[in-house]
């Protein structure tokens, strides 16, 4: 069962110099897949992940989740941003039980839901701090609680590390990778870093910019649970080479 | 997103709905003065006495220059001590702690209610006008020269040391660089404020040109020439700003 | 026991500033009343129940004004941050007024409204409302996409992204209207009693009248203290409630 499908999507912005965010871009997301797209910035990758999310349309071409065209944002669909996006004025358990609210769910059972997520995300202690108080690293994972909290079918990831110091991104990364192994949530993550990409993803598609596409698909190989000890091994520099030869323009492109 | 010179749809609709705007206001300001014709004058003959006073006795014309010569000195001390004045404070901690308080409070306290003692201090002569107008602008020139100077730029001056330039002299002249469009700020805000203080001056210390033509305009029931009063201070009060905003942006062009 | 800097600073600023003004004062004679006559003055004016007398009607006449004031820059500000068209018709209106002295509409409004409690509604109202408008407006307009993202992401649509999202994104600029307003209100109010010799008014023309400049300042000062401390209550409710966003006001 393909949870997000992409067929050859067209996206544009402007009137009549028009920017071409997405150039005909094809993709498919298994059920309990972790996929990372890669490619530089301005690429278009984030439109991506917004088309995903219903939080903007095609220009051209189908978006569909679990069979059916997307048609604006829903909760089985969960976003973590880059720039954390929470909401400033609630709580860090009243920013994680938001969409639950939203959703009607009764006070018990959102304290219940939050009291989980936070576990998870190893918050507890801090369920009534605002989010200013909060560091960085601490702020996304009350954006990853509050999109687990959903109980999403997907969860869309738009470089959510990327504006964290390395050691944090390390912590975060191996948190992640924990939290998917145990909830099997479908994943579509955005990055640039390749390392990421690669550590991360079961499956690595390149985008290039000029034009917006997917130019190449990289199964990853490695075992799950993974560690970042994976970093220094031969197969994963290969990869790595690959990818980064893709970037540069000399290496052949490769399609499924 | 439109390109330079290109028209979009929204624009012409913004600028449609002022229009109406306008439309709408002039309509129901004719259709009440056809009401209540002692009390309100249709805008055709506020227009024929602002154009009458203007430009053809002058004795609006004559009363605003006056007043505007009580605006142009009060604000110009204004600047002279208040430029200096938030260069002190926002350098010096000890001054900015003794007068910090104080400034924030004259900064929000009523300057009209000055206007008696200005007469028991000043009489009837236009030092006491001048020094209302210098009053209500004195302090929001202040404020912004200060805060303009209290946020420090580390990184420039980090930049500065690191080529050599860590003395005292160029360290100034970088945070003054720096606080320059805080200055134009306080500077234009100030503006504003001085021809509020030049029509106070004229309503509440004594009447002379100004004052006068407003006061026995609403004495005589001339609605029109009063309201002409009003819009050609406003057109002043909007020109004083403009003008002095004008020359800030020229400043800043030609000094970075 | 020791001060801190910041307290060493303002005690000695304190004496010094003391100390000008007693020169001054000696040096200038009765036209600046030294802090002795002043203090005496202020006693005065509390015993004979006149300052408290005049305060309270000005405060009267500024709550009325300013809660009339409110009413209609929350709303009218919340349309025109939510909705560009509405902007764009009221903006039109709203940028007129702001801009015109409303000091010099005072011979007009009492034409209009007499000098009876509609002309200190008017005045005040006329003071404050605008600023208030367009301070609410700013903080609706100028809520962050990622904000509103994370909304409709997470479910808040229609009336929802209204109650949940953008009223409470705006909360800080909310209490910085209320704070500017306030401000702005007391201001006209002032005016209005200077215009017809009301209250504050007609005390202060009064001691104008008779050259008591030291009654005269210790009124001015309890105008400033009616100003100040409803600013500072307004910006500590800021910081306390709303210190995640930063609001300039302009």
């Amino acid at each position: 069962m393909s949870a997000l499908v992409a067929s050859d999507v067209v996206k544009t912005y402007g009137g009549t110099r028009r920017v071409r965010a997405l150039d005909g871009v094809s993709l498919v997301v298994d059920d309990g897949a972790f996929v990372v797209v890669v490619g530089p910035s301005g690429c278009g990758k984030s439109t991506l992940l917004r088309l995903f999310a219903g939080l903007t349309e095609p220009t051209a071409g189908a978006v569909l989740y679990d069979g059916e065209s997307v048609a604006g944002p829903s909760r089985e669909r969960a976003m973590v941003f880059q720039g954390f996006n929470l909401f400033p004025w609630r709580t860090v358990r009243e920013n994680v039980t938001f969409g639950l609210e939203m959703a009607g769910v009764g006070r018990a059972e959102r304290r219940e839901r939050a009291a989980e997520t936070l576990a998870l995300v190893g918050l507890e202690a801090d369920t009534d701090r605002y989010p200013d108080a909060l560091s960085g690293g601490m702020r996304q994972r009350v954006g990853l609680a509050r999109a687990l909290a959903v109980d999403p079918g997907v969860l869309l990831m738009d470089e959510p590390f990327g504006s964290l110091d390395a050691r944090t991104r390390a912590t975060l990364q191996r948190e992640l990778i924990a939290i998917h192994a145990r909830e099997r949530t479908t994943v579509l993550f955005v990055t640039h870093d390749i390392d990421e990409a690669l550590l991360l993803g079961d499956r690595v598609l390149v985008m290039t910019d000029d034009p917006n596409r997917i130019v190449s698909r990289v199964d990853v190989p490695f075992d799950r649970p993974r560690d970042d000890d994976i970093e220094t091994t031969t197969a994963f520099v290969d990869l790595k080479r690959r990818i980064r030869a893709i970037f540069r323009g000399d290496a052949p492109t490769v399609s499924e | 997103m439109t390109g330079p010179g290109e028209v979009s749809f929204g624009r012409l609709r913004r600028w449609g709905l002022r229009l109406l705007a306008v439309v709408v206001a002039l309509g129901a300001w004719q259709a009440v003065a056809a009401t209540q014709s002692l009390l309100l004058a249709p805008p055709a003959s506020v227009v024929r006495v602002l154009v009458r006073d203007t430009l053809v006795t002058r004795v609006l014309l004559d009363a605003l220059l006056a007043a505007l010569r009580n605006a142009a000195v009060g604000y110009a001390l204004a600047l002279a001590v208040g430029v200096p004045v938030g260069v002190l404070v926002g350098l010096s901690p000890p001054v900015r702690h003794v007068l910090d308080p104080a400034l924030d409070g004259l900064y929000s306290t009523p300057m009209v209610a000055l206007a008696p003692l200005l007469v028991v201090w000043f009489g009837l002569s236009p030092v006491g006008k001048i020094a209302l107008v210098f009053a209500f602008a004195v302090f929001v020139v202040v404020i912004n020269t200060k805060a303009g100077l209290t946020d420090a730029p580390a990184g420039l001056l980090d930049a500065a040391a690191v080529y050599g330039a860590d003395t005292r002299l160029v360290r100034l002249r970088v945070r003054l660089r720096h606080a320059l469009p805080s200055v134009l700020t306080g500077a234009r805000l100030g503006a504003g404020r001085a021809v509020r203080g030049a029509v106070a001056a004229e309503l509440f210390l004594y009447a002379d040109a100004l004052g006068q033509y407003l006061i026995d305009s609403g004495a005589s029931f001339e609605v029109a020439r009063l309201l002409a009063g009003v819009v050609a201070l406003t057109l002043v009060g909007v020109l004083a700003v403009g003008s002095v905003g004008a020359v800030g942006r020229r400043v800043r062009r030609s000094s970075s | 026991m020791s001060l801190s800097a910041r307290r060493r600073h303002q005690s000695g600023g304190a004496i010094l500033l003391l100390a000008v003004w007693v020169v001054a004062a000696w040096r200038v004679g009765p036209a600046l009343p030294g802090p002795v006559a002043l203090a005496r003055a202020t006693v005065d004016l509390y015993r004979s129940g006149a300052l408290v007398d005049a305060l309270s009607g000005t405060l009267v006449r500024v709550a009325l004004g300013y809660g009339l004031a409110v009413a209609v820059a929350f709303p009218v500000g919340a349309l025109m941050g939510v909705d560009t068209r509405l902007d764009a018709f009221l903006g039109t209106y709203v940028t007129a007024l702001f801009v015109t002295s409303v000091a010099s509409l005072l011979p007009f409004l009492i034409l209009v409204a007499g000098t009876g409690a509609g002309f200190y509604a008017a005045v005040v109202f006329l003071f404050a409302v605008f600023h208030m408008v367009l301070i609410v407006r700013a903080g609706l307009a100028t809520v962050e996409s990622g904000t509103r993202d994370a909304g409709r992401v997470y479910g808040a649509r229609g009336w929802r992204a209204y109650v949940y999202v953008l009223l409470p994104a705006a909360l800080p600029h909310a209490v910085a209207a209320l704070r500017v307003g306030y401000n702005r209100a007391v201001k006209g109010a002032v005016v209005a009693e200077l215009w017809i010799y009301a209250g504050i008014g007609e005390l202060l023309h009064g001691y104008q009248r008779f050259s008591q400049t030291s009654s005269a300042l210790a009124v001015v000062l309890h105008v400033l203290l009616l100003a100040v401390v409803g600013v500072r209550l307004l910006r500590v409710a800021e910081r306390r409630y709303a210190g995640w966003r930063v609001v300039t006001v302009r």
